[in-house]
């Protein structure tokens, strides 16, 4: 922990340089590609927050004679780098507004679903018995009910809004989550640390919250970022059944959706919005797997800079 | 004078729907203030049980019967809410797997700082001070250097030295040591029990040091129960058990030492009747052959 020992007078530039030199910025920085989903993020965030205010107006204008518009051409300006879609609108702009809805519904969906999936699935591995196996039998119930049908039932009774497809989708994946976390706590509680914990006097809550779901938060948060893809399609095959969003409001699976039936013809109609959905749900695992390497103490060595060799000699 | 620790009649069972093991079995020990009990015995003879159950820390399927009276108060049959008044700050123990005693995503300082705050109410700035000085009572050299180290950074022994620090940290009236040294070497070992003897002696704490190692059992003690089979068969001062054992597996046992002997042909092994992986479910006491040797 070299870097962490000095910590230097405030003065806003010492503080930067400090921060430059500490060991997780040189970590950050080793990796270009970790580098790259950071940003990538970071842009499809702003995005995401920004479009909505400036270009909503331009997004959904139907010109019907740019059906189809190419992509790659800027005569019409460049909203229409990446080509019209079926009713003529702009797909970069598309894109745009579709990043918000996505990311929501994203973010919230894994939210709820790793959340609650994590702390059950503590619980149930932690006591054990009856807690356990009644926890697990509701789990498995989730599980064998079809994700899709559930969802079916639901949002045909329910009003189709984002905020019912989150909870719908947010609920049907817990199993998941409840699965990983429950096998995991089982395997750590019998560790000795957790043991020392409990002839020290310790509670449940405080062995729970503290010794065990430090350890397993890391493969919870592989586990979400993996999830990030499979929601946002799941949300797109609701709205391809007509229960998920309805336009003007859009998001990725939708476009994917819309331009599967065109992909003879008019290809990049369901390509650009995808290859959006794959960059966006890599960064975000890349990143994670850098985080769960770096905050683990036994491996962030892995990712120190090694000394340039000096010219001349072989490494 | 009454004692700190009165175990009476304990029995602990593990009862599953198919069948029933004792591991301990009708024992009775006492344990005075400040004083220091070596629990003697092969692997499987009910120590570690025996052990685990002063403080409340036999699972399912494991059943106490008896009486373990600590300072006065019963302690079989309590829930594990009022268990938890007597863990650390009256009874703490040290376990065997030295290695695998902190937990790995928290610095060694910070691990013992928080049983300083949760447990003695202490600040965050007097824990930390607190940690330091534990740290170097336990003979880590620098200790504010590796406060933050995590344990991966730290030897078995250090590992160990740490976990005996956050067992004492609390200033506990008993301190139960489960082998504490069996996962660690002969050099470090020596460490460790002179670390625990120096502590005893500075603290008054009472100690229970279970352990199968007759020469560990001699150096920290001062009385010594022999188990065998879930029985304490033998108890009493230990160089007067050392010099004048009175059981036969007491004897069996010490023929079996290496320290006494000259060569190794001097050396006897259990004899075969006392070998017992699993032990057997009927109540009576070990009848035992004599063994051949006479103990010089």
């Amino acid at each position: 922990m070299k870097g962490e020992d000095v910590m230097p007078q405030s003065s806003g530039q010492q503080r930067l340089s400090w921060f430059q030199r500490s060991e997780r910025w040189q970590m950050f920085t080793a990796s270009p590609m970790v580098v790259a989903s950071a940003v990538w993020l970071a842009f499809i965030v702003l995005v995401a927050v920004l479009a909505p205010a400036l270009v909503a107006e331009r997004a959904n204008f139907q010109n019907l004679s740019l059906r189809f518009f190419p992509p790659f051409q800027i005569e019409q300006g460049i909203e229409f780098i990446l080509g019209g879609d079926s009713l003529g609108r702009p797909i970069l702009l598309q894109l745009a507004m579709g990043a918000q809805t996505s990311m929501i519904i994203a973010f919230f969906a894994v939210g709820i679903s790793s959340l609650i999936g994590y702390a059950i699935g503590l619980v149930a591995g932690y006591f054990g018995g009856w807690v356990d196996n009644s926890l697990l039998r509701i789990a498995d119930i989730l599980h064998t009910v079809p994700s899709m049908l559930l969802a079916l039932v639901v949002l045909f009774i329910l009003e189709p809004s984002i905020f019912n497809v989150i909870i719908v989708l947010g609920i049907t994946r817990i199993p998941v989550y409840l699965r990983t976390a429950r096998a995991q706590t089982v395997e750590i509680r019998e560790r000795t640390f957790v043991e020392v914990a409990r002839s020290m006097g310790a509670s449940h809550w405080r062995i729970m919250t503290r010794e065990i779901a430090p350890l397993v938060f890391p493969t919870i948060r592989t586990l979400a970022v993996l999830e990030v893809a499979m929601v946002i399609l799941a949300a797109a095959s609701l709205t391809f059944l007509g229960i998920g969003l309805q336009r003007p409001d859009v998001d990725w699976g939708m476009m994917v959706a819309d331009g599967k039936t065109y992909l003879k013809t008019a290809w990049f109609v369901a390509v650009f919005p995808g290859v959006v959905i794959v960059l966006t749900a890599l960064s975000a695992s890349i990143l994670s797997n850098w985080l769960r390497a770096v905050e683990d103490p036994t491996q962030n060595i892995l990712f120190a800079r090694k000394p340039k060799p000096s010219r001349g000699k072989a490494p | 004078m009454s004692y700190l620790l009165e175990i009476s009649d304990l029995n602990v069972t593990f009862e599953t729907r198919f069948r029933t093991v004792p591991a301990v079995r009708n024992v009775s020990l006492a344990v005075g203030q400040g004083e220091s009990v070596a629990l003697v015995g092969a692997s499987g003879s009910g120590k570690t049980v025996l052990g685990r159950s002063v403080l409340g820390l036999v699972d399912e399927p494991g059943v106490v019967r008896g009486s373990i009276l600590f300072d006065g108060r019963q302690v079989v049959g309590r829930t594990e809410e009022e268990l938890r008044e007597i863990r650390g700050v009256g009874v703490a123990m040290v376990f065997q797997d030295a290695l695998d005693g902190l937990n790995p995503v928290y610095s060694v300082g910070s691990q013992l700082s928080e049983v300083l705050t949760v447990r003695l109410g202490h600040s965050r700035a007097e824990a930390k001070e607190r940690a330091i000085e534990l740290m170097r009572q336990v003979g880590i050299r620098e200790p504010e250097s590796r406060f933050n180290n995590f344990p991966h950074q730290f030897s078995g022994g250090m590992r160990q030295r740490i976990c005996i620090a956050l067992a004492v940290g609390m200033r506990p009236k008993l301190l139960i040591a489960d082998e504490p040294t069996t996962a660690l070497d002969v050099t470090v070992q020596a460490g460790i029990l002179r670390l625990i003897k120096t502590l005893q002696r500075e603290t008054g704490m009472g100690l229970i040091f279970i352990t199968h190692d007759l020469a560990v059992a001699r150096e920290v003690s001062e009385r010594m129960a022999v188990m065998y089979n879930g029985q304490i068969v033998e108890e009493g001062a230990t160089e007067e058990i050392f010099s004048r054992p009175q059981h036969p597996y007491t004897r069996a046992l010490l023929l079996a030492h290496p320290a006494r002997a000259k060569s190794w042909r001097d050396l006897e092994p259990i004899p075969d009747e006392f070998v017992t992986d699993e032990p057997s479910s009927d109540n009576q006491t070990v009848s035992a052959p004599a063994p051949t040797a006479s103990i010089g």
